[in-house]
């Protein structure tokens, strides 16, 4: 558990690194950062923006720099993100709104990918020299290939050309969202084209990082071992792919960042609702405050999967539970 | 028996107890049996073996037709330096030897036991993975140098005992299984509670326990023990081996026993052969081997460890390291550390030949008739230690 | 110490082969270029022909004269970042590594918080507050996404470096009172290239992409090319849904292959770190004219009997010792 606590205090110490780089951002700009920032919006400022704007420095900018930070957090922990400049609602309203269908998106496709990969990786490494090996530079160059190219790509081959499968937005606008057969349908039928495209982007990544570990858990004593105990050849795989799979979970923190960032972009070609669209909205029209907020929660989702994948590798790897209590 | 190693630090190796090893008949080894003849006694005939490492133009000849032969049983002990090829003799024998290791050429004929149809005579060379496979550990199991890397590091060792119970006995119940576990770590001198552990949470003696443990689980008529011993501290070397020479008095498995350590090897082995740079340079049981080595290798051997009983000797070793074996010497591949080298050995190679009289082959000009070479004193440990320093005896073989 | 001896398999050679010449584009791809890029002279939406390979943008800029100029800008701070985030990962790797205790406690922490945090949501909250000025400068570009791209370098270097503290040759190095610093970059360093190297390709990739990303969210310059910013033009003209695919494929597949190089390469170093990995050194046909399976399948060693055997020297040429 010593361990757990570890990684929740980094955690909580990154958090509060993202929320003072966001704080701080606006006051190294040089000049008024009030003026700075309305000086950039290019449309005309109503006085409801530049509360909005004023908010989002912390509460206003008397004071000294420190009692304007405290002012910031104890606006943060009682979920205050300031509100919007270009559309009249709070930061949090809005995320709330948007932040379900990118975790869901994101969900699904790396649980897929990973899976996906992390089996194809263990089968290449296992059948290492045979003629699947040729799939390795194909999947070299699907790993290079930008997340958002490759997604305009297969909107362009598979939805504008082929007719396949339906290609902006999230479900069918003729349909009123809620719990019910048609909607759900309508929802797993458009999110197949983004899925496959984040899968395909990031699979790449999973296959060849398990094919290595693979090939290096084969050359164990214990793999050997199994053999030479005349086990079946599937729990001989088992036996070298449970070992080989722990580097692969032990660096899901680098990866999850990637692929977070990868699906934000691939959010936007398909114009799916998620945070990614109203990130490049917001980013678009200036809107300090919603960016800020997006940084803010995409970085805790960040966090929370980290921590999940923390507790699988704890659970997975009994070598560092007994580190704990000898 | 103890089950813990811890505090041994602190033990002399002076103060090690010695060995107390079931008698064991010491004697000729029954007469070749040849072709498809029934192999009888005889658990495991393996005739002119060679292994390669690598392939085409790169290949290195790492056993060069090699004959080893065990009885139901007995102990068969391999000794050499590393890169002898001790160890990829019997890796290649049982078809277990990694890439990019090629079996070139040989037999190994391995006896199942007979039934009323008579005998099973299975030839690893030839096996299929399937007929491996229903041979691997319920007939020849293995024990690693390293049980730390040779026990899955995510799995408790029960479940290692479960897995290996499940895939050779499908009638076993849960039950049963976990019982049949349990009393093999008694056997060992371990108690039930180890099979919830890790292998990582274990010493490095009970780890080898274990593995010894593991390699009984399926009653095999042949172990393998590729240096067992080696990682551990001599008093735990000690305890394990006289608990597996008491294992193998009560079920009566054969063994084949890898070690650099001769002089283990001529207290625990029925027959010993020693192998130089991938070939066999002398065979003897292990009392004629400890009484009178015959290759100067075997003696340097000798002489590179203390003997487990007895007065301390003056250790010399071997000069010189073991040869590279893609460019090997001319003749004899021993000759340029051998201190009794001869002109003859520098451009032929001895064949490994039978001496007059006896069950032992040797590999070496000196033994060989025509020479007429005399023996030198060293050769002959026993002879040389009983005899007064002033009158040097000479055995000079016929 | 160790050079730097990369397997030279085909894989190596390829990768190499495309990053050299990417790298030539990026020196010469401007003056090359039939076209100025900005150039708005010619008809709309032509597709590729002779006269315009790549063909036109629907503004009527020549889609052949974008890419190679964008060679440059992309390039330029690809290198630049990967450098600098490398040349960050080396101090602070190396010298956690090395020097240990609080200043170990403290660069670890550092490196830990910047693994955490999400890369590319920091890049764009960093890049929207630049002054459009500094959008342009591809230097002050390369080092913002130095600054969130070097943590994992740092990480590697440091266990690496660990390793090495108390090897013999560097244990030596400090008896006879060598200058710390002295030890960390002449002593520690030159061993460390392999990962270095494979560090480097990493974070050139990761450069890449970010700044193609930034770039295409439109939080680069309009005013610089880059490949980033063509496919930016591109999805901003609807191009993927009206079929003008020859407008954002040709800068997709240029990052793709510098992409594709880089990891070919990384598979280079790899096999050199890792031993395990390098392949038995014969083709598939090589193996079936020497009668070889395929592959190797553990637990099941090949018997190949052959007549020729294996060469076992036995003339008298060499090595005549006599004792």
């Amino acid at each position: 558990m010593r361990i757990i606590a570890r990684r929740l205090a980094l955690y909580a110490l990154t958090f509060w690194v993202a929320i003072t780089v966001n704080f701080l951002l606006p006051h190294f700009m040089p000049g008024n950062p009030l003026q700075t920032m309305i000086g950039k919006l290019q449309t005309e400022v109503t006085p409801q923006e530049i509360r909005a704007i004023i908010l989002s420095l912390g509460g206003g900018l008397k004071g000294s720099l420190m009692s304007q930070y405290f002012t910031y957090i104890g606006q943060l922990l009682h979920g205050n993100l300031g509100v919007s400049i270009t559309q009249s609602a709070t930061v949090s309203s809005i995320l709330i709104s948007h932040v379900p269908w990118t975790i869901g998106l994101i969900g699904v496709s790396t649980v897929i990918s990973f899976l996906v990969g992390t089996i194809s990786g263990a089968l290449l490494g296992w059948t290492r020299g045979s003629r699947l090996d040729s799939l390795i530079p194909t999947a070299t160059f699907f790993q290079a290939v930008p997340y958002f190219f490759l997604a305009t790509v297969v909107l362009l081959v598979f939805g504008s050309n082929l007719h396949w499968f339906p290609v902006l937005g999230a479900y069918s606008q003729n349909l009123i969202p809620g719990w019910h057969w048609p909607f759900v349908a309508s929802l797993l039928r458009y999110g197949e084209l983004p899925i496959l495209s984040i899968v395909l982007s990031s699979v790449a990544g999973w296959m060849l990082g398990m094919r290595n570990m693979m090939i290096t858990m084969v050359a164990e004593d214990f793999v050997l071992m199994a053999i030479a105990m005349g086990l079946p050849k599937r729990k001989v795989i088992w036996a070298a792919a449970r070992n080989a799979v722990l580097p692969s979970i032990a660096n899901l923190s680098l990866a999850i960042g990637l692929v977070v960032s990868g699906a934000l972009l691939v959010e936007l070609v398909f114009n799916y609702p998620g945070v990614g669209d109203l990130l490049l909205n917001a980013i678009q029209s200036q809107d300090y405050p919603l960016i800020q907020g997006i940084f803010l929660c995409i970085t805790l989702t960040v966090l929370a999967a980290n921590l999940l994948a923390d507790l699988v590798y704890l659970w997975l790897d009994p070598r560092t539970r007994t580190e704990v209590a000898p | 028996m103890t089950t813990d190693s811890k505090g041994v630090d602190a033990v002399v190796a002076n103060e090690v107890p010695p060995l107390t090893l079931p008698t064991t008949t010491y004697g000729p080894i029954a007469a070749t049996s040849h072709g498809d003849a029934a192999m009888g006694e005889r658990i495991l005939d393996v005739r002119n073996f060679s292994v390669d490492y690598g392939w085409g133009e790169n290949a290195v000849r790492a056993v060069d037709d090699v004959d080893v032969h065990l009885n139901r049983s007995k102990v068969l002990g391999i000794a050499g330096e590393s890169g002898s090829g001790k160890s990829t003799l019997v890796y290649a024998i049982t078809r277990l030897l990694r890439a990019p290791g090629v079996i070139k050429g040989g037999e190994a004929r391995f006896n199942l036991g007979s039934d009323d149809e008579g005998e099973h005579v299975i030839d690893l060379v030839n096996a299929s993975e399937r007929e491996l496979r229903s041979v691997r550990w319920s007939s020849i199991s293995i024990v690693l140098q390293s049980a730390l890397s040779a026990l899955n590091p995510v799995v408790r060792v029960g479940a290692q005992f479960e897995q290996v119970l499940k895939s050779h006995r499908k009638d076993m119940s849960k039950q049963q299984r976990r019982a049949r576990a349990a009393e093999l770590l008694a056997m060992v001198g371990l108690e039930e509670n180890r099979l919830d552990r890790y292998p990582h949470e274990l010493s490095g003696g009970q780890r080898q326990r274990i593995m010894i443990a593991l390699a009984l689980t399926l009653d095999p008529q042949l172990v393998i023990m590729d240096e067992p011993t080696t990682a551990l501290d001599v008093v735990t070397q000690r305890e394990i081996i006289s608990e597996l020479f008491e294992l193998r008095s009560q079920f009566g498995f054969a063994m084949i026993f890898i070690t650099h350590d001769l002089s283990l090897l001529t207290e625990l082995a029925d027959e010993i052969v020693v192998m130089y740079a991938g070939a066999l340079v002398e065979r003897a049981t292990a009392r004629d081997l400890y009484e009178a080595p015959r290759h100067p290798y075997t003696l340097g051997l000798l002489n590179s460890f203390p003997p487990m009983h007895g007065e301390h000797t003056e250790l010399s070793g071997i000069p010189g390291s073991p040869p590279d074996l893609a460019h090997l010497p001319t003749g004899c591949s021993f000759h340029p550390r051998c201190q009794f080298a001869m002109a003859r050995c520098a451009n032929e190679r001895p064949p490994l030949v039978e001496i007059e009289g006896s069950s032992r082959s040797v590999a070496c000009w000196l033994h060989v008739g025509d020479t007429g070479a005399a023996v030198p004193v060293e050769l002959n440990r026993v002879a040389a230690s009983n005899a007064s320093p002033s009158e040097p005896v000479t055995e000079v073989s016929s | 110490m160790k050079s730097l001896r990369i397997p030279r398999s085909p894989k190596v050679i390829l990768g190499l082969g495309i990053l050299g010449f990417f790298v030539i584009l990026m020196i010469i791809g401007p003056y090359i270029a039939p076209y100025s890029p900005d150039n708005t002279a010619f008809a709309a939406n032509l597709t590729p022909s002779a006269h315009h390979w790549f063909g036109t943008t629907s503004l009527g800029q020549d889609i052949f004269s974008q890419t190679l100029v964008g060679a440059r800008a992309t390039m330029v701070v690809a290198l630049v970042a990967g450098g600098v985030a490398t040349l960050l990962s080396i101090i602070v790797g190396i010298s956690a590594g090395y020097i240990g205790g609080f200043t170990d406690d403290g660069l670890t922490l550092t490196s830990n918080v910047f693994l955490a945090l999400p890369g590319l949501p920091l890049l764009i909250v960093i890049d929207s507050y630049l002054p459009v000025d500094d959008r342009s400068n591809s230097l002050v570009i390369g080092f913002v996404i130095a600054l969130t791209g070097w943590a994992w370098g740092a990480r590697v270097l440091r266990a690496q470096t660990m390793s090495l503290r108390n090897r013999d040759f560097v244990e030596s190095s400090r008896i006879i009172g060598e200058k710390r610093l002295r030890i960390m970059f002449s002593e520690i360093a030159p061993n460390l290239l392999p990962i270095l190297a494979s560090s480097l390709l990493f974070t050139i990739l990761y450069s890449i992409g970010a700044y193609v990303t930034l770039a295409y969210i439109g939080l680069t310059s309009t005013a610089v090319w880059n490949w980033g910013t063509m496919l930016f033009w591109a999805q901003a003209n609807n191009a993927p849904l009206s079929g003008e695919w020859y407008w954002f494929v040709p800068p997709g597949i240029c990052i793709a292959l510098v992409g594709t190089s880089l990891a070919l390469l990384n598979f280079g170093i790899d096999e050199f770190i890792n031993p395990r990995l390098r392949a038995g050194g014969l083709s598939g046909r090589q193996r079936r004219r020497l009668g070889m399976p395929r592959r190797q399948r553990l637990g099941l060693t090949p018997v190949v009997r052959s007549v020729t055997t294996a060469p076992r020297l036995t003339t008298p040429t060499q090595n005549q010792v006599t004792s």
